[in-house]
C-alpha cells in the first residue's frame, strides 16, 4: 500500500523520524540514511525512499490501520489516527511488558509560549522544549508533539474530518 | 519497531495465542498473521504482524535492556 500523496507521505516521516533515533541506536537504521530523508523532509525535497524498508513496523500498522479505515492508501487521516490513537494503544500494552518507555514516546498536544528553533510548548503535564525543524511555530499555535520533535499544528479541522 | 515487542508463541487456539515475553505470558491476537507454536513473532499492542528469526527476536530483546 502507498500513500495517498507526496505530503501524506511527509507527514508521516514526520511523525516517524523521532521513533526513527530510537532504531539508529539500536542498530537497525544508518544514522546516515536517518540524517539524509530528515534533510530532505526539512528542505521539502521529493521523498524517493522505501518507507517500509525504513519503518517497516510503523508502515505496516498504518497500512493494518488504512484497511480498517476503509481506505485504498494511506492518507493524513490514516497516519493522525494511526499516531494519535494505535500508537498510544501500543505504548501502554508494551509498558506491561517491558516498563521502560521514555514519556516523551507519547504524542502530546500544545500551545507554543516561546517560538525558535527549540520552541516552549505548554502541555496539560506542564512546559515543555520541542524541536521546530520540521513546522514553523509562533506563540499561541496549537501543536501536536512526538520525541521532542514539533510534527505539525494541531488543525482540528483534520481531526473532524476523520 | 520501537515499540514492537518479540514473543515466543506458546499455545494457539483460533485466532488467540499465548506468548512468552521473557517470562512474561501475555494472550496476543494471531489474526493478521500464520503462525505455529515455538515460532518467534513481533508483537504489536498485542497483535502478531511478523514473524521473526530467534537471532532476531533475541537481538531485539537485548537491545531493549541495554537502552
Amino acid at each position: 500500500m502507498d500513500f495517498k500523496t507526496e505530503e501524506a507521505k511527509k507527514l508521516f516521516l514526520k511523525y516517524a523520524i523521532p521513533c526513527g533515533h530510537v532504531l539508529v541506536k539500536r542498530g537497525y537504521l544508518k544514522e546516515e540514511k536517518l540524517e539524509r530523508i530528515t534533510k530532505k523532509l526539512i528542505e521539502n525535497k521529493k521523498i524517493s525512499e522505501n518507507l517500509e524498508k525504513i519503518f517497516p513496523v510503523g508502515m505496516r500498522m498504518c497500512f493494518l490501520t488504512a484497511k480498517r479505515m476503509k481506505k485504498k492508501k494511506i492518507d493524513e487521516n490514516v497516519i493522525r489516527e494511526y499516531f494519535w490513537n494505535e500508537h498510544e494503544k501500543a505504548i501502554l500494552w508494551r509498558s506491561q511488558i517491558y516498563p521502560d518507555i521514555p514519556e516523551s514516546c507519547k504524542i502530546v498536544r500544545g500551545k507554543v509560549i516561546k517560538s525558535g528553533k527549540i520552541a516552549k510548548v505548554l502541555t496539560e503535564k506542564g512546559e515543555i522544549k520541542a524541536k521546530t525543524d520540521f513546522v514553523k511555530v509562533f506563540p499561541g499555535d496549537e501543536v501536536i508533539v512526538h520525541y521532542d520533535y514539533i510534527v505539525e499544528k494541531n488543525n482540528l479541522n483534520c481531526s473532524e474530518k476523520r | 519497531m520501537c515499540l514492537a515487542v518479540p514473543g515466543k508463541i506458546i499455545s494457539i487456539k483460533g485466532k488467540k495465542a499465548l506468548a512468552d515475553f521473557s517470562g512474561v505470558n501475555q494472550e496476543i491476537s494471531v489474526d493478521f498473521i500464520k503462525v505455529k507454536k515455538n515460532d518467534y513473532v513481533l508483537v504489536y499492542s498485542g497483535h502478531a504482524i511478523e514473524k521473526v528469526s530467534k537471532k532476531l527476536a533475541m537481538e531485539i530483546i537485548k537491545n531493549f535492556k541495554s537502552d
